[in-house]
């Protein structure tokens, strides 16, 4: 009886935009934002170089007085990290704990299946859920989920950029591929088969493994007996490419090596994984590489590692890998979103974001635009292929 | 002992008021993570049953629940009666844990254990390749439980009084069965299975009714986990969740029916205070809590409110000796304190009644 009375919260849970003439988080000199990466266990290195990109961007806009949003007020950011260790549902409670309290945003988080499982949460809430690092196809839908936006170009465009790398090779080539065993791995998986259909191009052999996985060593043994030409490591865990790598030329198979983006650091797979021993090491890339000194001396990336050790100081230079490029550059662009912000509401800034087009957005490789205008591809499509020669990666346009 | 009684109705009744009153005021969240706090309550409670009173250490507990998680989920998705979804989330992982026993009591010990780990091993691939029944790796989601119209309550409420409710029922269950016959015959079986035989009580009968009973409890918290969290994925299946809530229990308590309700507590807010001092640190910082606890109460934090109750109502020696009608000048009368929840109405021989209120951990 005592509960029929009408004693439910007079302030609804269910947090809408309708009415107020400000959304939570959001004051007129501050804007509260969340993100949630896996910190701790066998993803923790991409997904604390992920936040500490973000911090470096946004420690370097704060330090110059904050953004001038396109209400004409200027606010400073305030981003704070939670802790899913690549949990799906720890993820999701992190997403509820962000809402509890007051965040206007999940920004940025990294990973597939944490980001899934919070997705339908945020949607039902009209809390904005953008500029993820994932390159799952799931977020680019803005129809089915118009509050989910992600950030790189997707696994699909990935794996569809290289088979077509392969496929002008106009050679004979066969692949072996060892994917993840979930959405990130079919989706480069699919790109690259649909890309070779026709070709002279053949997947030979295919192994999945899980992320938990201690190893990949059987897997490796199984795909070796097909002696393929070509190993696609669609791999997103560092030491598992590294291992791969070193367990391949153990049985004596140095094929080519693709590995994904997500992979792709000298420092932390090719350097373990004793790359020199292999015939040719390809990834892709949008973003610049840092390491190569030429490079390091541009402005943007020179700012970039400035404002990493400034900011992000938890993050030592030579454990940089490219999920600080990401979130650095990923973090410029939820800026020009805001900078495009009319009222400080979720949905002025859901189409703020739709009005990002630019092709001077930090580290981005020259020639690369973003659009994020497009509500069924991610904001960033293209992709070049790199080699990796004497010790750092080239860009190459064609396979010799 | 009047007073003595009216404060063991009154104390559980006063809990349950304030438990009742909480949520119309506590943000979503704070509701959000009480529910959960209940939801692993259960869990471990089953896991309390199996391992604290009937002394099988069990690694498998989060493969029951995600058992029930995944029944629950499923009916709901494919809109099965609530009530059915419940009983299949509560009785398939029971069926499991029976036909798991079965052979697996033949074993003792650390290689018992080692057993049950097989359970987590084999479900998180299971549930990953069979992604028409579970959602593969990336998990079910379902949108169920809006509270009824009419009744003024959010979502998060309703939610958390259902879990209280269920809770509660399973909690009054348990602590039947382990005040009667079939708990004595735990306690006897874990202190010494030779004893048992002796008194005519089928240890291996036995340890496969705590197994059943432990996985019958956790199909049920997976339904509960279900309902507030909506989604269900491997990861809950996962050995390190069981790991966790061992541990968990370790820190509540071992053979105590609050043992459970505060692992419940630590398992779902440690994480949270881990995260607040520093989200690149929650292992370490939940480890950490986890040594000091055994090493201020090695007993567990509820052993360790018994004693220091205990303690204070010795230094009032009159209220002492009304309360338990025992003189504490003449020395403790045994070696444990008297258990509430252990002491069922029938008459209990002395022999039994110390076996029941042992503290130690099983090996």
């Amino acid at each position: 009886m005592l509960l029929a009375a009408g004693c439910g919260r007079s302030n609804s849970s269910s947090s809408s935009s309708a009415g107020g003439s400000s959304d939570p988080g959001i004051t007129d000199t501050t804007l509260d934002i969340g993100q949630s990466d896996p910190l701790t266990g066998p993803t923790a290195a991409p997904g604390s170089c992920n936040l500490a990109g973000w911090q470096a961007y946004v420690g370097h806009v704060n330090a110059q007085g904050g953004v001038k949003f396109g209400d004409g007020k200027t606010r400073k950011i305030n981003l704070k990290g939670y802790d899913d260790g690549y949990d799906p549902a720890r993820a999701l409670a992190n997403f509820r704990q962000m809402v509890a309290e007051n965040k206007f945003a999940e920004v940025g988080s990294l990973g597939t299946p944490t980001n899934l499982a919070a997705m339908p949460q945020a949607n039902a809430q009209k809390v904005p859920q953008v500029m993820l690092s994932s390159g799952s196809t799931a977020f680019v839908n803005q129809t089915k989920n118009p509050w989910t936006t992600g950030w790189p170009p997707t696994y699909l465009d990935e794996g569809a950029n290289f088979g077509k790398f392969l496929a002008a090779s106009g050679k004979p080539l066969t692949v072996a591929v060892l994917a993840q065993n979930d959405q990130l791995g079919l989706d480069y998986t699919k790109g690259l088969e649909d890309a070779v259909q026709g070709s002279q191009v053949k997947v030979v052999a295919k192994a999945t493994y899980e992320p938990t996985d201690a190893t990949v060593d059987s897997q490796i043994s199984n795909l070796a007996q097909s002696k393929a030409d070509i190993f696609y490591a669609a791999i997103s865990v560092l030491k598992l490419a590294a291992a791969s790598l070193t367990k391949a030329q153990q049985l004596g198979w140095k094929p080519s090596i693709f590995l994904a983006s997500l992979s792709s650091n000298p420092a932390q797979v090719i350097v373990p994984g004793n790359g020199t021993a292999y015939p040719a090491i390809w990834s892709t890339t949008y973003i610049k590489d840092w390491r190569n000194p030429d490079v390091a001396k541009q402005s943007d990336v020179a700012q970039f590692l400035q404002d990493m050790q400034t900011y992000a100081s938890n993050i030592a230079q030579k454990d940089i890998i490219n999920n600080c490029l990401w979130g650095y550059s990923a973090a410029a662009t939820f800026v020009r979103a805001l900078q495009a912000m009319k009222a400080p509401t979720r949905q002025a800034l859901m189409d703020a974001i739709h009005t990002v087009k630019a092709n001077d957005i930090p580290l981005l490789l020259p020639g690369i635009t973003l659009d994020a205008s497009s509500k069924t591809t991610a904001p960033i499509t293209t992709l070049k292929i790199q080699q990796y020669i004497n010790g750092a990666y080239t860009t190459v346009d064609t396979m010799k | 002992m009047n007073a003595a009684r009216a404060l063991k109705v009154a104390l559980p009744l006063g809990v349950l008021v304030v438990l009742a009153i909480v949520p119309l005021s506590a943000t979503p969240y704070t509701n959000y993570q009480l529910s959960l706090v209940g939801t692993f309550a259960v869990a471990i409670l089953g896991l309390n049953i199996v391992s604290g009173y009937a002394g099988q250490i069990s690694l498998g507990q989060s493969a029951f629940m995600g058992v029930g998680a995944y029944a629950a989920a499923f009916g709901v998705a494919h809109g099965w009666p609530v009530v059915l979804s419940f009983v299949v989330a509560a009785l398939l992982p029971a069926a499991i844990g029976a036909l798991v026993a079965i052979p697996a009591v033949r074993l003792r010990g650390n290689a018992l254990a080692v057993v049950t780990i097989i359970l987590p091993i084999i479900a998180v691939p299971l549930a990953k390749r069979y992604a028409g029944v579970t959602g593969g790796s990336e998990g079910r989601s379902v949108d169920w439980a809006h509270v009824p119209s009419g009744t003024g309550l959010e979502d998060d409420q309703w939610r958390y009084y259902l879990v209280l409710v269920i809770a509660a029922v399973l909690f009054l269950l348990g602590r039947n069965i382990l005040s009667g016959r079939i708990g004595r015959a735990f306690a006897i079986v874990r202190t010494n299975e030779a004893v048992a035989s002796a008194m005519g009580i089928s240890a291996h009968r036995y340890k496969v009714v705590a197994f059943t009973i432990a996985a019958c409890y956790g199909g049920a918290a997976g339904f509960l986990y279900v309902l507030v969290v909506q989604f269900a994925s491997p990861d809950l299946l996962n050995f390190q969740v069981a790991i966790n809530m061992l541990a968990a229990l370790v820190i509540g308590g071992f053979a105590n029916l609050w043992g459970a309700v505060i692992a419940g507590l630590f398992y779902v807010y440690v994480p949270v205070v881990a995260g607040a001092v520093d989200p690149s640190r929650t292992n370490i910082f939940y480890g950490a809590v986890v040594l000091v606890v055994l090493f201020i109460v090695p007993g567990g934090v509820s052993g360790g409110i018994v004693r220091l109750v205990r303690a204070l109502l010795a230094r009032l020696p009159d209220r002492y000796r009304r309360f338990t009608g025992v003189d504490p000048q003449a020395g403790p009368a045994s070696p444990v304190p008297p258990q509430p929840d252990a002491s069922g109405p029938e008459p209990t021989p002395p022999s039994l009644r110390a076996g029941a209120g042992s503290r130690k951990e099983p090996q």
